[in-house]
């Protein structure tokens, strides 16, 4: 028998920081880990087999990681065989395991039909910071030169971008939490921040056999700056789908916080 | 002159994202200036308000790490940090960014946060939390 763990959530949302902290609580991740960058300097936490191949699938689909619109995607036998292959190791190799990848948001249903019994922690930020923290860190790689430039400018030519990403993403997680509501535990980035017992949280729930670390300096100060400004939109129809979106992923992580309450009083 | 010399810049969406982008690369030059962060004098230009307000943020994230920490009781019995609790953690933080009372109420935050850093890096303590990335990066950019 073993159990699964998936950590998803828009890019700058906090994940990271969160796949370290149940890394230290002994939730294996994967063999090769992306490597720490100065946009994130305590490491990604993502296991390069996993984002490898949610890359590959998108590519399939003609599409990167920036997706700004709902999107079922297509996946072939090949695709399917890989999947199905990395699950069957790590189910071999691990009584407990998971993975963390932003783009996973996009994928929860195929991993859900490959995995039946895992369990999603969904992680998310307030899309004012998320789009903020974007648009730093893709400006930055833009002035330095790095690869892809064309992919970074395009956050200053297609406007409203990171706001469409940003629903797109949780939209997508709120779907799959819909479905799977006793599957599935919403957590905030300021949530975490702020001290919310995490790992004791995932136990009470789903006695996953963590052990508790506190929270501890797993944020980097830098990557929770919040945007000086409102935030800016062109298309004025997004408001009103981004702040419902909002408001629902707020419910979730009330209901977290209750359901913890309730938990402790009983227990 | 052809008409096709001149060209009206009506394109809010391309003016406000070009602004955006701007501000970035400025940002980012400067940094790639190894212009320190602490920016002395008493002016109130942009750049010193961006650093208080840093300033601030880091003081709220440091208190709220402190409060959340088993240490955190401890530390409430001292009256010292029960009122920065209450003054950055628990009130409302002022609004306005211009205004003289936010600019004083942020130098305020810069001094309690340099205060409160010389005290957690003397010992005993200091040299167990410099083993911690984000402490020396707080020392390194406050004291």
């Amino acid at each position: 028998m073993t159990d699964q763990l998936i950590v998803a959530g828009f890019h700058r949302s906090g994940t990271s920081a969160t796949a370290q902290l149940l890394h230290r609580a002994g939730l294996f991740l994967g063999y090769e880990l992306l490597e720490a960058l100065p946009s994130n300097p305590y490491g990604h936490f993502e296991d390069k087999e996993v984002v490898d191949l949610h890359h590959q699938i998108l590519a399939d689909n003609d599409l990167t990681w920036l997706v700004d619109e709902p999107f079922i995607p297509v996946v072939d036998e090949r695709r399917w065989q890989q999947m199905r292959q990395l699950v069957e190791r790590r189910n071999t190799e691990h009584r407990l395991w998971g993975f963390k990848d932003p783009r996973a948001c996009l994928f929860l249903a195929l991993w859900k039909y490959l995995l039946p019994d895992a369990r999603v922690l969904l992680v998310y930020r307030h899309f004012s910071g998320s789009t903020y923290s974007l648009a730093r860190r893709h400006s930055a790689l833009l002035f330095a030169g790095t690869i892809s430039g064309f992919l970074h400018r395009r956050f200053w030519e297609e406007p409203d971008l990171a706001l469409r990403m940003w629903l797109t993403y949780n939209k997508a997680l709120l779907a799959f939490a819909r479905a799977y509501p006793d599957d599935t535990l919403a957590v905030s980035m300021n949530m975490i921040r702020d001290g919310f017992p995490l790992v004791w949280a995932i136990e009470r729930r789903w006695n996953l056999g963590l052990e508790d670390v506190p929270v501890g300096e797993v944020f980097n100060p830098a990557a929770t700056i919040e945007r000086p400004r409102r935030q800016p939109v062109s298309d004025q129809r997004l408001i009103g789908d981004v702040e419902r979106a909002w408001q629902d992923l707020e419910e979730l992580g009330a209901r977290t916080e209750r359901m913890l309450k309730e938990r402790t009083v009983a227990g | 002159m052809p008409d096709n010399e001149f060209y009206t810049p009506d394109d809010i969406d391309l003016l406000r994202m070009e602004n955006e982008l701007l501000t970035f690369e400025v940002r980012f030059l400067k940094a790639r200036l190894g212009q320190p962060a602490k920016i002395t004098g008493s002016s109130t230009s942009l750049n010193r308000l961006a650093y208080l307000e840093d300033a601030e943020r880091d003081l709220v994230l440091l208190l709220r790490r402190l409060s959340g920490s088993p240490v955190g009781p401890v530390l409430r019995r001292s009256q010292r940090f029960r009122t920065l609790e209450q003054k950055y953690i628990h009130s409302p933080r002022l609004q306005g960014s211009s205004s003289p009372e936010r600019l004083a109420y942020l130098e305020e935050a810069e001094r309690d946060l340099i205060l409160l850093l010389r005290r957690m890096s003397s010992k005993p303590f200091g040299g167990v939390l410099r083993r911690r990335k984000a402490f020396r990066t707080l020392e390194q950019r406050y004291l």
